[in-house]
């Protein structure tokens, strides 16, 4: 481990030149990865991260640097280069290490280095036949497992000194439906903050199956037709909507830069009544929680929106400060390499109180979508667009047939309003989210809910 | 420890654990990148980095391991690591270390200019950029962002059939992204450009590119949906090549993960499509003198007159099809194992400009930008189905911004349906690039 001495060193040679406050992250993280495809191994990959980042706050300016060569000479080099962008503010000195370790909510017991990688193979291996032997228009099955354990130490310039253990693990499967030249795909990707053990208690060949079930039904789907309707849409993944469309403008980044929608809307109603939000980096074991943020927060439960009523933005300090608002604990970075912003965690629409019989048999003519696909969003202008990988025509109150190539299309604080149901109990799934401090795993959810109407991308 | 020495700790060590053939690939990287907001200073960031992979192979089976820890320790986890994945590894799926190709190309990755080209000049550059961006048009209501990065990697590959070859590149960038308003509407609009040598970054032509496809944005709304002829201007169609380009790596193809498997010889494309990938351009953003294997770079047609005359291949892909690699087995940095990627790959310019591209289009609509590409288009069946911003065409002429349309399609029928290509070639910073098109069969759903 790095030494005390040279951390307070590196801390004090910002402070020296001018800055209001700098920070030292260090990482060391070890991941394991094996896909299958067909049965057989693709890849089978295992590493070390390790390095430093370096984050200096002079006024409205943020300095990173980062190095993986720790030692003394490099990383006093790396201050005094990285400080020469301080411009003299007002000399300070650092405050006295204060240990401020946390209680681990998520304890993993199998870390990834002594994961059987045999007992790995099996799993994914029994996944991949269950799924190809599900329908023989099954014809490509990838089965993949992640896991790493990150260890995290913090100290700043406050005197703060802490540290945090994050262990993931993460299944996921993809399968192909091969019919007259065209193909379709199922895919689920379940993950937690556990170690193999999460793998080890899960019904992957289940999920496998449902997969494949998936991929065949859409193969046999026609198209969906595009046009402005009704749309359900259903829990577990359909929080991506959320998470996309609003969940990205309320991150204190854009909101303090003045390019979200959401900006200068606290205490307003921003969406339909029907609508709480809440972003909770403490759910136990959850993938997208975290005991304390990256820059060493304890993580919170965030409540967003509460019956329309927009509460509070995803903070951290700096972006907090610049909004006076305290930190919420959202502070993230996929590794020592990025400055942190703040981000989401898990992060859901909480289950209304309509039923899910009430909300289908409301429609007359729209769309179900059982499964959502990805999406992507402009927080600026809002506009967001998603694709569905599982959809079905809702007629005359029932649920039709399926419908293929479906994708969605709106503006994020326009459909929040346009929330017309929202059924009971919320469920949550996990996914990677990309943005300024990179890559980092969240979990999206939601209950049942109707979008009064949206535009729907289709082809009939 | 340096690298040397490590590799020839790990090298010992290998050769103890018994793996027959290894290989060592280290890369360095050098970073620097400023960001400038309303005059100041906003992010600024510096870096050094690196970190070393480890393939060995052991029975026919390959194992990987990658560190960033360059310590004692971390060579033994590494064997340790190395020998587990190898035995869970299929042997199909054996990889090769390479003795070396018969000769490299001279091709310029690197100059030493970029050493001369100072932080505060690129902090006067990415000022520049942001002023500039402002003066545009007074509708410009923000630059979100205004960067200059630039970047110098060195890369290592030494195995145990005695190759030993490295190479440095470097680039410089400018970035800039705008918000245009004109009271009510807001619009977006970026622009990224890269060199070898840091004159030939010109902050106003950037800045101009940039805030002119936010401000002609400016009152879009949507159309009537249709289906038939559109044209994808060169940057979207660009972003749709992209997306697709993995269709062309025999790897996939030969896990039935292409569609574009067992075509080679076939008609795939109209006559009007050419594709290549030229490794060895001279300043191309994906210009480099061997893969990641080792293998010597070279310029191919991977499509001509719309016949596909070869995918691309690694050692693995090529020796599976009983044929060589054509130089395209590439990780994405030493944490990866070796895949493929395409390099320059791109379109062939027609002979028209994009004026009478408009003209030949007649009624239609003009898509400039495709979002959700990576949700929204999949790229194993080639369907697509994108939010889209363009222009409408009336009468062979541009009237009027539109949005919120969705543009449909599969790119496997969209490549036969290219009817002409035009002469306005441009890249996008990894390396693909494409002109202005017009197709047919397209399906345009609007309000």
């Amino acid at each position: 481990m790095t030494d005390k001495k040279i951390i307070t060193e590196i801390l004090e040679i910002p402070l020296e030149a001018g800055a209001d406050f700098s920070e030292v992250f260090i990482e060391h993280r070890n991941n394991v990865s094996v896909s299958l495809l067909n049965g057989r191994t693709q890849s089978a990959a295992s590493g070390i991260d390790s390095g430093l980042g370096l984050r200096i706050i002079n006024g409205d300016m943020v300095i990173y640097s980062y190095t993986n060569d720790l030692s003394e000479k490099s990383l006093i080099r790396l201050a005094k280069e990285t400080a020469q962008a301080v411009s003299f503010n007002e000399k300070s000195h650092i405050k006295p290490f204060v240990n401020r370790d946390i209680e681990n909510r998520h304890k993993a017991l199998i870390l990834p280095f002594g994961i059987s990688k045999t007992a790995v193979y099996d799993k994914l291996k029994s996944g991949c036949n269950a799924a190809l032997g599900y329908d023989k228009s099954i014809t490509e099955v990838t089965a993949g497992f992640a896991s790493y354990e990150q260890d995290v130490f913090i100290y700043n310039s406050e005197g703060l000194e802490t540290r945090d253990k994050r262990v993931r693990t993460r299944l996921t499967v993809n399968a192909a439906a091969d019919g007259g030249g065209e193909k379709q795909t199922g895919y689920f990707g379940p993950g937690a903050m556990k170690g193999f053990e999460f793998a080890e208690d899960f019904d992957f060949d289940s999920l496998c199956r449902r997969a494949a079930e998936s991929a065949v039904k859409m193969l046999r789907a026609g198209y969906a037709p595009g046009g402005r309707f009704p749309v359900v849409i259903d829990g577990g993944f359909g929080g991506v909507l959320f998470h996309e469309a609003c969940g990205h403008g309320l991150e204190a980044v854009a909101v303090a830069k003045d390019t979200s929608v959401f900006a200068g809307k606290l205490g307003k109603m921003i969406a339909s009544p029907k609508v709480t939000a809440i972003d909770d980096g403490t759910i136990p074991f959850s993938w997208g929680s975290l005991n304390i943020d990256d820059e060493g927060e304890k993580t919170s439960r965030n409540v967003l929106i509460e019956k329309g009523v927009l509460k509070n933005y995803m903070t951290d300090r700096f972006y907090g400060k610049k909004l006076g608002l305290k930190s919420t604990g959202a502070c993230r970075r996929q590794s020592y390499m990025l400055a942190p912003v703040p981000r989401m965690t898990n992060t859901y629409i909480a289950g209304g109180s309509d039923s899910r019989d009430d909300i289908i048999s409301s429609v007359d003519f729209g769309i179900y979508c059982k499964n959502m696909g990805g999406g992507s969003v402009s927080p600026a202008t809002g506009e967001f667009n998603f694709a569905v990988n599982e959809a079905y025509i809702i007629r005359n109150g029932r649920i039709a047939e399926p419908v293929r190539g479906a994708s969605l299309i709106g503006r994020g604080d326009e459909i929040i309003k346009n929330i017309e149901m929202v059924s009971p109990g919320e469920s949550l799934a996990c996914g990677m989210c990309g943005a300024s401090s990179g890559s980092i795993p969240v979990c999206v959810g939601q209950p049942m809910i109707k979008v009064s109407e949206m535009t729907v991308g289709g082809k009939a | 420890m340096d690298i040397g020495r490590f590799r020839d700790i790990l090298f010992e060590k290998a050769e103890k654990a018994g793996f027959e053939e290894y290989e060592m690939y280290a890369g360095i990287n050098r970073s620097f990148s400023v960001n400038i907001f309303r005059g100041e200073i906003e992010k600024y960031r510096k870096s050094s980095s690196g970190g070393v992979s480890f393939r060995g192979i052991k029975n026919g089976r390959t194992g990987y391991f990658y560190t960033e820890d360059i310590s004692e320790e971390a060579a033994d986890m590494a064997i340790r690591q190395a020998l587990e994945n190898a035995a869970v590894m299929s042997s199909e799926e054996r990889e090769e270390i390479y003795a070396g190709s018969k000769s490299y190309p001279e091709i310029k990755t690197y100059d030493s200019g970029l050493e001369g080209f100072s932080d505060e000049e690129k902090i006067k550059l990415a000022k520049k950029l942001e002023k500039e961006a402002y003066a545009y048009s007074d509708k410009i209501e923000l630059v979100t962002g205004s960067t200059v990065a630039s970047g110098e990697g060195e890369v290592f590959i030494c195995n145990s059939k005695g190759l030993d070859l490295n190479y440095r590149s470097g680039i410089v960038m400018a970035i800039v992204s705008v918000l245009a308003s004109d009271g009510g509407n807001k619009k977006t609009g970026g622009e990224i450009k890269g060199s070898l040598y840091p004159s030939e970054l010109d902050p106003h032509k950037i800045a101009e590119k940039a805030c002119k496809e936010a401000v002609e944005q400016l009152g879009a709304s949507s159309m009537k949906g249709y289906k038939g002829k559109v044209i994808f201007k060169n940057e979207a169609f660009t972003d749709l090549i992209q997306t697709f380009s993995s269709s062309f790596y025999a790897e996939l193809a030969q896990k039935g993960l292409s569609l574009l498997k067992d075509k080679e010889g076939s008609i795939i494309a109209s006559e009007a499509v050419t594709i290549v990938d030229e490794p060895l351009i001279e300043n191309g953003y994906a210009s480099v003198p061997f893969d990641s294997e080792g293998v010597a770079s070279y310029n191919k047609t991977v499509v001509e007159k719309g016949v596909l005359k070869t995918l691309l291949y690694n050692l693995k892909s090529a020796r599976k099809a009983g044929r060589s690699s054509t130089g395209n087995g590439f990780k994405a940095s030493y944490k990866g194992s070796v895949s493929t990627s395409s390099t320059n790959f791109y379109l062939r310019k027609g002979e028209v400009s994009f004026e009478e591209l408009v003209e030949m289009l007649g009624n239609g609509v003009v898509i400039t930008e495709l979002g959700g590409l990576h949700a929204g288009a999949n790229a194993v069946t080639g369907d697509f189905s994108l939010l889209c911003h363009g222009f409408v065409v009336e009468n062979g002429k541009i009237t009027r911004p539109v949005e919120q349309i969705i543009c449909a399609g599969n790119f496997f029928s969209l490549l036969k349906d290219i009817k002409t290509v035009a002469s306005d070639l441009e890249f996008s910073i990894s390396g693909t690039g494409s002109p202005s098109v017009l197709a047919d069969n397209i399906s345009v759903s609007g309000e």
